[in-house]
C-alpha cells in the first residue's frame, strides 16, 4: 500500500482530502502546516506528497525546497489555488513534479498521483501492452482497437481519446484530463466540446453492441469499464 | 468629466501675445519719437521765423531791406511790407507767387497753415516805427515731406518687427512647449503592465517639475492599484477556489461513499457539475485580470496560422458535425509571433461562438491572410451575426448578443473578452463586423524583426 502525506491548513479540506484518497486505497498521513510537513516528511518514509502551496508561515514551495536540499526526492504534487502558468512553472522549479489547480476532481487528483508513483518504477510502464475491456482490445504498437474481433475506424483524435480511456479503465476520466492529454490544452475548453468527441466515439465503439463500455458518470466524467 | 470647449492653441496665444506686444512698444516709440521729431521741428521753426523778423525789421529800419528781397535765400522764406493803408511797399522775389494766405494777427504769433501739397509757418509783425505790417513765410512743406518718409519708415519697421515677432514668438512657444511633449509621448507608453514607469524630472525645465511630479505621483497611485488588484485577483482565487474546492471534495466523497438512488447521484451530478461551471467563470476571469496587469503569460514562439487553424477544426470537428456545420480552413503562408496557447484560446472561443449561431447546413470558414503588415485571423459563419451593440463593447466582460439564449447555450460571455485580451497582448486586436454573417478576425501584427521580443 503507497504511504501519503497530505499537507493542507484547512482541517475540512485535509480531512475529505484523506477519506477520498483512503477510499483510493492509499494509507494517509495529514499534516496542517509546512513545518509539521517537513518534520514529517523527513522522519517517515512516504512515497508521495500532496502538498498545499498556500501555507501559513513555511510555504508549500519552501517545504519543496527544504526537502531537496535535505536530499528527500519523494515526489511532490502541489495543489493550489493559483492557477497561472507562472504560478505552475514557479512550483516545478522549486522542485514540484506536479502541480494541480483547485478545485480539481479526485479521479484528476488520483490519476496524477498514480502517474507520479508510475515514475519511480520505470520498468513497468515502458513496453506497451495490448489491453482489454470485455471485447474491447487496443494493440498500442499497431495503433489497433477491435471490438468483438471486428476493427473499429478511428480517426487519430478518435484512437488517442480510446486509448486515455483505456489506460484509466474503471477509473473516471474528466474533461480537462481528456483535454490536455488528447489536444495539449492548458485550459478547460469552452462549451460542451469534449462532451460531444467522447458522444462521437461511443457512436462507433457503443452503439452498433448491446453491452455499453464507456459511462457517463455526471459531475465526475467518463469511465470505461465492463460492469 | 464634463465635456469643455477646447482651449485653443497655447502656441497660438503665446505668437499673438509676442505680436501685440512687439506692435504695441514699437507703435509707442514711434510715435514717442514722431511727436518730439515734429515738435522740436517746429520750436526751431517758430524761432527761426521769430529771428528772420527781428532781422528783417532791423533791416527795414535801417532802410536795407529793398536789398534783400533779390537776395539769394538760403532758408524758403518770402516776406512782405505792408503799408498802413494796406498797400505792398515791397516782398521778397517768389513772395508773388504765394498766392493768397490766411495771415494771422501779430499778437497771435507763428501761425501753421496747411494748404494740402503745401505747409507754410505763417507770422505778421508790426514794425515799431512806420506801423508797417511785415508778413513773412516759412515754407514747411519740405520738412513735411521728409516727415512723412521718415513716418513710412518707422510703420514698416513696426510692421516687419511684429511679423518677426509673431514668427519668433510662435518658435519659442514651441521650443518652451516640447517638454510637454515628451511628457506627452511618455504617458501615451503608459499601460497596464508599465505602471512603474517613471519620468526623469531632472530632464524638464523648473517651470514643468511640477506637472512632472504630480504625473510621477500619479503614476505611482496607478502603480499601487495595479498592485492591489493583483493582490484581490489572488485572493479571490484563493478565497472562492479553496471553498469551491472544499465543496467539490464533499460532495464528491457524497456520492462515492454511499450508494445514492439515481435522482440523487443525478442531483449530485449536476451539482458538481455546476461547480465547475463557476470555477470555469472564475478562471476565466482570473486569466483576463492577469493579462490586463501585464502578467501577460505571453511565450511568443514563432506560429504559423494555418497549422492552428487545422488544430482547432480538428478539436472543433465532432462539434461540427453534431451541429450540421461544416468546418473549412483557408489559409495564406504568413508566419506571425505567438503564444501557441494563447492563441488556440482566443481562436477556441471564437470558433465555439460562430458554431453556436451557425445555421444547420451551412460553412464556418476559418482563414487566414496578409493584410501589409497584419495577418488576419478570420472566422466566419452564416449566422445571424453580431448585433452593432455586442461590435460596440467588443471585448467587454459579460457582453452577450442575447443574455438568455447565450447562457442557455453555454456562452459566459468572456470569449470575446478573451479574444481580444489575447489578441492585444500579442500587440494586435479583435476585430468584427456587422452581420448578415458573423465575421470576428484576430488581426495580429506579422512575424519580423520587432523590438521588444
Amino acid at each position: 500500500m503507497f504511504r501519503l502525506l497530505i499537507v493542507e491548513d484547512e482541517p475540512a479540506t485535509a480531512a475529505e482530502l484523506a477519506t477520498g484518497l483512503t477510499r483510493a486505497g492509499y494509507h494517509t498521513t495529514v499534516a496542517h502546516s509546512g513545518e509539521e510537513a517537513l518534520l514529517t516528511v523527513l522522519a517517515q518514509a512516504f512515497d508521495a506528497v500532496v502538498l498545499d502551496v498556500m501555507l501559513p508561515g513555511f510555504s508549500g514551495f519552501e517545504v519543496v525546497r527544504a526537502m531537496r536540499e535535505r536530499g528527500c526526492a519523494v515526489p511532490v504534487l502541489f495543489l493550489s489555488a493559483l492557477g497561472a502558468v507562472a504560478d505552475r512553472v514557479r512550483g516545478l522549479q522549486e522542485g514540484g513534479d506536479d502541480y494541480l489547480v483547485k478545485p480539481f476532481a479526485q479521479s484528476e487528483l488520483q490519476a496524477r498521483i498514480a502517474a507520479l508513483l508510475r515514475r519511480g518504477q520505470p520498468s513497468q510502464a515502458a513496453v506497451p501492452t495490448v489491453i482489454q475491456v470485455g471485447d474491447l482490445t487496443w494493440d498500442p504498437q499497431q495503433q489497433r482497437v477491435t471490438r468483438a474481433g471486428k476493427r473499429l475506424d478511428l480517426t487519430p483524435n478518435e484512437l488517442t481519446l480510446v486509448a486515455l480511456l483505456l489506460e484509466n479503465r474503471g477509473q473516471v476520466v474528466t474533461r480537462s484530463q481528456i483535454a490536455r492529454s488528447v489536444w495539449q490544452l492548458e485550459f478547460e475548453p469552452p462549451g460542451n466540446t469534449i462532451d460531444v468527441q467522447v458522444r462521437r466515439l461511443r457512436t462507433k465503439i457503443d452503439d452498433p453492441y448491446d453491452k455499453k463500455l464507456i459511462h457517463t458518470r455526471r459531475g465526475f466524467g467518463y469511465v470505461l469499464e465492463d460492469l | 468629466m464634463t465635456p469643455t470647449r477646447p482651449a485653443g492653441s497655447v502656441v497660438r496665444r503665446l505668437q499673438l501675445g509676442f505680436f501685440v506686444s512687439a506692435a504695441l512698444l514699437a507703435g509707442l516709440v514711434a510715435t514717442v519719437i514722431e511727436w518730439s521729431l515734429l515738435d522740436t521741428l517746429e520750436q526751431e521753426d517758430r524761432l527761426l521765423i521769430d529771428g528772420v523778423a527781428a532781422e528783417l525789421a532791423a533791416q527795414r529800419a535801417l532802410g536795407q531791406l529793398e536789398a534783400h528781397a533779390h537776395s539769394l535765400q538760403v532758408v524758403p522764406l518770402d516776406w512782405q511790407v505792408l503799408g498802413q493803408d494796406g498797400q505792398v511797399r515791397m516782398h521778397s522775389q517768389g513772395f508773388a507767387q504765394l498766392g493768397p494766405l490766411p495771415w494771422p494777427t501779430p499778437e497771435q504769433g507763428p501761425v501753421e497753415c496747411d494748404q494740402g501739397d503745401r505747409v507754410w509757418l505763417l507770422r505778421t509783425v508790426t514794425l515799431a516805427k512806420s506801423r508797417e505790417r511785415l508778413q513773412i513765410a516759412l515754407d514747411r512743406t519740405v520738412e513735411m515731406q521728409l516727415m512723412w518718409r521718415h513716418r513710412m519708415v518707422v510703420l514698416l519697421t513696426v510692421v516687419v518687427g511684429a511679423a518677426a515677432a509673431l514668427w519668433i514668438g510662435r518658435a519659442l512657444a514651441r521650443a518652451g512647449l516640447r517638454p510637454l511633449q515628451r511628457i506627452a509621448e511618455a504617458a501615451a507608453e503608459i499601460g497596464p503592465g508599465q505602471a512603474s514607469m517613471r519620468l526623469d524630472s531632472s530632464e524638464f525645465p523648473t517651470e514643468l517639475q511640477e506637472v512632472v511630479g504630480r504625473l510621477n505621483a500619479a503614476l505611482e497611485r496607478l502603480h499601487q492599484s495595479a498592485v492591489a488588484l493583483d493582490t484581490v485577483a489572488s485572493d479571490i482565487a484563493h478565497e472562492l477556489r479553496t471553498p469551491l474546492n472544499l465543496l467539490r471534495l464533499r460532495l464528491e466523497n457524497l456520492g462515492l461513499q454511499h450508494p445514492l438512488p439515481a435522482d440523487l447521484a443525478g442531483g449530485l451530478g449536476a451539482a458538481l457539475e455546476d461547480i465547475d461551471a463557476m470555477a470555469q467563470v472564475l478562471e476565466h476571469l482570473l486569466f483576463l485580470a492577469r493579462i490586463e496587469h501585464g502578467h501577460g503569460e505571453a511565450r511568443p514562439v514563432a506560429v504559423e496560422p494555418t497549422a492552428e487553424l487545422r488544430k482547432v477544426e480538428q478539436f472543433f470537428a465532432a462539434a461540427a458535425e453534431e451541429a450540421g456545420v461544416v468546418l473549412q480552413v483557408a489559409g495564406a503562408e504568413v508566419a506571425i509571433l505567438a503564444d501557441p496557447a494563447l492563441l488556440q484560446r482566443a481562436l477556441h472561443n471564437l470558433v465555439a461562438n460562430a458554431l453556436r449561431y451557425a445555421p444547420l447546413g451551412t460553412t464556418v470558414l476559418l482563414s487566414v491572410h496578409r493584410e501589409g503588415d497584419t495577418a488576419v485571423l478570420a472566422v466566419d459563419d452564416s449566422g445571424p451575426g453580431l448585433p452593432q451593440a455586442v461590435i460596440d463593447r467588443l471585448g467587454e466582460r459579460f457582453v452577450r448578443s442575447e443574455p438568455s439564449r447565450e447562457r442557455a447555450t453555454g456562452g459566459s460571455g468572456l470569449g470575446l473578452a478573451i479574444a481580444a485580451r489575447v489578441a492585444e497582448v500579442h500587440q494586435g486586436r479583435l476585430a468584427a463586423r456587422l452581420g448578415p454573417g458573423g465575421h470576428v478576425e484576430l488581426r495580429l501584427p506579422v512575424a519580423g524583426p520587432q523590438p521588444g521580443w
